[in-house]
């Protein structure tokens, strides 16, 4: 039991470190300072994990990544209307918000999540000592719930509890705030635990 | 005043008019209700994996749930008294192959046809999330989307 606490830790750790270059990368991209929160570890039911990142109903724009098949796992990238709006408006800076048409907004959000998941899978690579990149990123608006269950069952061949990795990134004063999850698959957890 | 009550993933609740029943964002999940009309009784079913062989946790899986529910209904099926609304099913994110959704929609309609359970209305598929009501007083399913609005199969 010691021994998968330590690990979990240690994935936290490097989650953190991850992240923390992934912040570091979009602050550059929107000239704002950007602060995350102490990252939280999460091995439970597909339903909590909804519940965690919910409400279900909750209505977001969200990028999802998949990680290279040395270590399957998804990245999810979640924001509300307002911060999306904010980001994109910071990270177009001197182009006409009223001329970014929603497949264009899209597109940058899709960038926003690219640069961030390379960073972050950057440092990440060097706790799973092999080298890690990041798939095509994919848009979805839609109930928070709906798009965590997708991936949930996207991963997984069965019913049981998942490993999530959760930090918020934000700027309380610009109101950003955005969910950044890291979501390993099953095969990922073994390959994880058994080194 | 009925009574609502909120179906997990992986759970299946049984319920009587005037009840009703939901289940939040639905993405590639499906939500079947199997509804007694002369009985006015039922359940709504919340499964999210396709296929298993074996599991003990049988409400996760569209197979074993559906022979979960057989067991129980076995009678009033044969006689055709039950009928099943099926919603859900959605690929939410496009990846490659065949998408989660469309292997559970595929999934329950080849195992209620085995069953001979007749599916009488049906919201399946697209690319989007869904909440659903379950109404045990009328048999009626109340979905809302995000970008289609509300409406009733």
């Amino acid at each position: 039991m010691s021994e998968i606490t330590n690990k979990l830790d240690m994935l936290k750790e490097f989650f953190n470190v991850g992240v923390g270059g992934a912040a570091t990368a979009l602050n550059k991209l929107v000239k704002t300072k950007l602060m995350i929160t102490v990252p939280e570890v999460y091995l439970v039911s597909p339903d909590e994990v909804i519940e965690i990142l919910g409400p279900a109903e909750r209505q977001v724009l969200s990028i999802y990544i998949k990680v290279s098949n040395n270590f399957p796992a998804g990245i999810l990238l979640m924001f509300d209307d307002e911060s999306a709006k904010k980001l994109v408006k910071l990270s177009m800076a001197g182009i006409d918000i009223q001329k970014i048409d929603e497949l264009m907004f899209i597109s940058v959000l899709k960038e926003i999540a690219n640069i961030m998941s390379s960073y972050f899978l950057n440092n990440f690579s060097q706790f799973v000592k092999m080298p890690l990149s990041p798939g095509l990123p994919h848009f979805a608006l839609d109930m928070a719930g709906a798009i965590i269950q997708s991936i949930i069952s996207e991963h997984e061949q069965t019913a049981e509890d998942i490993l999530i990795v959760k930090t918020e990134i934000f700027n309380e004063a610009e109101k950003i705030l955005m969910d950044f999850v890291l979501v390993p698959e099953e095969i990922s957890l073994k390959l994880l635990f058994e080194k | 005043m009925s009574d609502t009550t909120y179906v997990a993933i992986g759970n299946c609740v049984w319920e009587k008019s005037p009840s009703t029943l939901y289940c939040k964002g639905l993405g590639s999940c499906l939500a079947i209700s199997f509804f007694d009309i002369e009985r006015k009784e039922g359940c709504l079913l919340h499964v999210l994996l396709p296929h298993c062989e074996q599991s003990s946790k049988p409400f996760y899986y569209v197979n074993l749930a559906i022979i979960e529910i057989v067991k129980k209904f076995n009678n009033r099926i044969k006689e055709g008294k039950i009928v099943t609304k099926l919603c859900g099913g959605a690929t939410i994110f496009p990846l490659t192959g065949k998408s989660v959704g469309e292997k559970n929609i595929e999934s329950a309609k080849y195992w209620l046809s085995f069953y001979n359970i007749p599916i009488v209305a049906e919201d399946l598929g697209g690319n989007e999330g869904r909440n659903v009501v379950f109404e045990l007083r009328s048999g009626n399913m109340l979905i809302s989307t995000v970008k289609r609005g509300s409406f009733i199969i």
